[in-house]
């Protein structure tokens, strides 16, 4: 069950990181360019046929994206597939009627259409907010039906664009945002703060630095033991508990830096720092966050363990099943111990056959001379125990142990 | 002829012992009721689903969560390659109350499986499948389409979220 992948929406910071790689992009654009670079999006265009590019709107108070155009011989594509718009235009969706239903999702949830089939459905979107808004079809995002609204051209300027920090603070309440400190030589983190109502955060959670500054860590002394760890191993310290304990790491290379207290981690005591203008993955400093990205399912290794069962039914399974085992493997080497006993006693016989004339050629035992009737009939009973105790197993807890139709 | 009595006892263990297995099928006939899906759900024009005009037909609805005296009934619409509602959001409904499931599918044969479950039915155009589970405790269960439907047949899944009967919204209506 665990194997269904998560439909959520992505978190708002992705199309934010979009939006800094378009900002960083500008100089590459150039005025009224209407390509943009692919890796723009992040690979989200990879394997979409009909994407060519940003087709530039930019001017138009509205502007029509068709729903069910051709993309790569089905009509499972929006056309065009990117647009770069000015903030405040308007997006109007319009089906053209081809390929079955479809609908428009914002990846970050802030639109959604309804799901429909018919020719002229129309459905529309006002962006406000500049950034890169990517969407798909529901139904058929798999097959390549994606596109993007890109608000805003190359101005902005100003502010970075939050790092694509991959879904890393979801559901870290004190997250909000990475805190610029650019500019300072060391910078202090504060190890143990509110989050979400416990002593299980980072404060602040996301820290923006210049290259070659110190990030300190300094523990509140709440939340007992607390230590940091880069999600990378780049840096580690200690397990501390007492307040004014402090650990520091000097970061001369750009990235993004994702660490977590290892205790609390799965409290969302998470953090990263974000060193240099970062943009996000696509920009120079994916190294940091890329090389951390295998460590996710490490955290419990460390030698192996006998599996033990945790109720009543892996028990019983344990119990059935050991049995089993144990009734067929006694069989197996009863078998086996009497074949090797009848073997040796046949060389026996031939040897002595072989030395001495006068020995007996009769075999010593006779062919069912030794059927013990007792024997036999508690073996058999032990069989039917066990079937009826698989039958038992299979049919009550495996059955109807979990919901069933009933009528 | 003569019959060991051992071996007049194997034969009458295996005897009883089929007539403990037809037992037990009738118990789960009989007491939890376990039942198969038949055609009581009826039939449907599939293009009435295609255009979404469930005004236009007797028995099947808007697809949707329906609260209605005698238990939950839920209206699910399968189709390339979504469940409507369970894909987009999740299919809410309470534990110890029996919930009516009514799927069919505008397009091409599609499954409904509650993965780790014997909630299992094929979606076939035309038909209603109707079937009553009664969940227990609360529970997430994926809800997948096990009948190969099409090239994104393997992306096609939904959810199923049962809540504490305190918890369930009442549906739509």
């Amino acid at each position: 069950m665990a194997s269904i992948p998560d439909r959520q929406p992505r978190p708002t910071r992705r199309q934010l990181l979009t939006a800094g790689a378009v900002a960083a992009g500008g100089s590459l654009l150039g005025a009224g360019r209407a390509r943009a670079q692919s890796d723009e999006f992040d690979g989200w265009f990879d394997g979409v046929d009909n994407y060519d590019g940003v087709v530039d709107a930019t001017g138009q108070s509205e502007v029509t994206v068709d729903v069910g155009v051709d993309n790569g011989g089905d009509p499972y594509g929006f056309g065009p597939a990117a647009v770069r718009i000015d903030p405040g235009a308007t997006v109007v969706w319009e089906w053209t009627g081809q390929g079955n239903s479809h609908n428009v999702v914002a990846e970050d949830g802030s639109f959604e259409s309804e799901l429909a089939a018919e020719a002229g459905h129309t459905f529309s979107h006002t962006f406000e907010s500049e950034g890169t808004f990517r969407y798909v079809c529901t139904p058929h995002q798999s097959l390549g039906m994606k596109g993007a609204i890109v608000v805003g051209g190359s101005g902005g300027g100003g502010g970075l664009a939050e790092p694509d920090y991959d879904g890393w603070f979801d559901g870290v309440a004190n997250y909000d945002g990475t805190v610029d400190q650019r500019g300072s030589d060391e910078v202090t983190v504060d190890v143990g703060v509110d989050n979400g109502g416990d002593p299980y955060g980072f404060g602040p959670a996301a820290v923006r630095i210049s290259p070659g500054s110190t990030v300190v860590w300094e523990w509140t002394g709440r939340g007992s033991s607390h230590n940091v760890v880069a999600e990378d191993g780049s840096f580690e310290s200690d397990l501390a508990a007492e307040a004014g304990f402090t650990f520091s790491h000097t970061f001369e290379e750009a990235g993004v830096y994702r660490y977590v207290c290892t205790p609390h981690q799965s409290l969302g005591m998470k953090g990263a720092i974000v060193v240099g203008d970062v943009g996000g993955s696509s920009g120079g400093g994916g190294g940091g966050s890329d090389g951390g990205d295998g460590g996710d399912g490490d955290e419990a290794g460390g030698g192996f363990s006998i599996p033990m069962p945790s109720d009543f039914t892996g028990w019983l399974a344990v119990v059935v099943g050991g049995s089993g085992m144990l009734a067929v493997g006694s069989v197996l080497a009863a078998e086996s111990y009497a074949a090797y006993r009848e073997h040796d006693r046949t060389e026996q016989s031939y040897v002595g056959a072989q030395s001495t004339e006068s020995v007996d050629p009769e075999p010593e035992v006779e062919i069912g001379e030794g059927f013990d009737p007792n024997g036999t009939a508690t073996l058999l009973a032990g069989y039917f125990l066990l079937i009826a105790l698989l039958w038992v197993f299979m049919y009550f807890v495996e059955f109807l142990g979990a919901p069933t139709i009933t009528g | 002829m003569h019959v060991h009595r051992f071996e007049r006892l194997w034969f009458g263990a295996s005897l009883v012992l089929i007539v403990a297995f037809l037992a037990t099928i009738v118990y789960g006939a009989v007491g939890p009721g376990v039942a198969m899906v038949d055609d009581s759900g009826g039939t449907v024009d599939p293009s009435v689903i295609a255009d979404g005009d469930y005004e236009a037909t007797d028995n099947f609805r808007e697809p949707g969560v329906y609260d209605t005296e005698a238990g939950v009934d839920v209206y699910v619409v399968a189709r390339q390659y979504l469940f409507q509602p369970g894909t987009t959001e999740p299919i809410r409904v309470p534990a110890g109350e029996p919930v009516t499931f009514h799927v069919t599918t505008p397009d091409v044969t599609h499954g409904f499986n509650l993965a780790g479950t014997n909630v299992n039915s094929m979606v076939i155009p035309g038909q209603i499948a109707e079937f009553t589970v009664t969940f227990d405790e609360p529970a997430e269960y994926g809800l997948v389409c096990h009948e190969y439907c099409g090239s994104g047949h393997h992306t096609m899944e939904g959810k199923v979220v049962v809540v504490e009967q305190s918890q369930f919204e009442g549906g739509e209506n």
